[in-house]
């Protein structure tokens, strides 16, 4: 479903179904329905150390206005305005220090990102995420990217949708 | 920025009229699909203090209701609702101990907290920190959520700039 800029109507003016249909039905069904994308991934993904690593995801619980296409670790904005994006993963336990994060870019401009430091000493799983908004056009890709430090590749957990996943909404123009 | 106005209720045998379609639908449509929004954000240095700092922001990334005024860690709700705020700040490489916190406090006099994440940072080699904080509350017209950063390493840190995305606050009005 596309948005149409609703009509003004004039004094006199003939209501037609044509426009009823296109300017009120079809915009409502609009704004109930918006364009969103969860998606997440069903395998280990290996999170190099000091490697900028795609959050690609095979999977998907939502998709309306086929925004995502598995296996991706991006979506592409099929409508100008406010998005809510969002990703996150979660590393397997290990033992070692250093930082993980992650982010997410338009390709041009960084919009969100998460970055936390791990306890060097304990052996504990450790998820983060991150959240934010960007008013964005149309047919923009927006890429979720995972970073850690530890000094050897991590796998993210395979867990309940969460162990590597990002998502995407549509909020207004 | 247009105002929402309550659909009226129509009647049997009511002759529609122009102004009403306007009004009732047309301009509430279009309040919908505009939704007041803004985004700001630090473009030049910021120091992140020992106990805490308010998310000072100088630059306006998009605002369609008069909701941030440079230079401010605060917005201003105009209209009544559902607000999603967040905020992100980066620090620069640091090996200072202590915790690092995003917070968006009401500012209502209420001393309550709308979203907070808080990361305990160890010994380690110099690294930068980054924390985000997302959350959705319930707002009135007049009141001017705020933007909060706290560190208790024992001395100032400097924010990395990164373009839109920190020092950055926002704000989206989602219903009422």
């Amino acid at each position: 479903m596309v948005w149409t800029t609703p009509k003004s109507w004039l004094v006199g003016e003939l209501v037609t179904a044509a426009n009823m249909n296109l300017h009120v039905r079809d915009n409502m069904n609009f704004l109930y329905n918006v364009p969103r994308y969860r998606a997440y991934r069903t395998t280990a993904l290996s999170v190099t150390s000091a490697t900028n690593i795609n959050m690609s995801c095979d999977s998907q619980i939502y998709d309306i206005g086929a925004l995502f296409a598995p296996t991706s670790h991006s979506f592409t904005t099929n409508v100008t305005g406010l998005w809510t994006v969002m990703c996150g993963y979660q590393l397997d336990t290990f033992i070692g220090g250093g930082v993980q994060a992650c982010w997410l870019t338009d390709g041009t401009n960084l919009i969100v990102e998460q970055m936390w430091q791990r306890n060097a000493t304990n052996d504990e799983q450790q998820s983060l995420a991150c959240h934010g908004q960007a008013v964005l056009s149309a047919s923009v890709t927006v890429s979720a990217i995972a970073w850690q430090n530890s000094g050897s590749a991590r796998n993210t957990s395979v867990i309940a949708r969460i162990g590597c996943w990002h998502a995407g909404s549509w909020k207004g123009a | 920025m247009m105002a929402w106005t309550t659909p009226r209720t129509w009647l049997t045998g009511e002759i529609v009229t122009a102004g009403n379609f306007n009004l009732y639908l047309k301009d509430n449509l279009n309040y919908l699909y505009n939704v007041p929004r803004f985004k700001a954000r630090q473009s030049t240095a910021l120091t992140l203090y020992n106990g805490g700092v308010l998310v000072d922001c100088n630059t306006e990334v998009y605002d369609t209701d008069n909701m941030f005024t440079a230079t401010d860690g605060t917005c201003d709700i105009r209209r009544n609702g559902v607000y999603t705020l967040g905020c992100c700040i980066r620090e620069a490489n640091n090996s200072g101990v202590g915790v690092r916190e995003a917070r968006i406090d009401y500012e209502d006099g209420s001393g309550r907290i709308i979203a907070q994440t808080v990361i305990r940072i160890g010994n380690d080699s110099s690294q930068g920190h980054t924390v985000t904080a997302t959350g959705d509350a319930y707002c009135t017209i007049g009141m001017t959520p705020s933007f909060w950063h706290y560190q208790n390493s024992g001395a100032s840190i400097a924010a990395s700039i990164g373009a839109n995305a920190y020092p950055a606050i926002w704000g989206s009005w989602r219903g009422i």
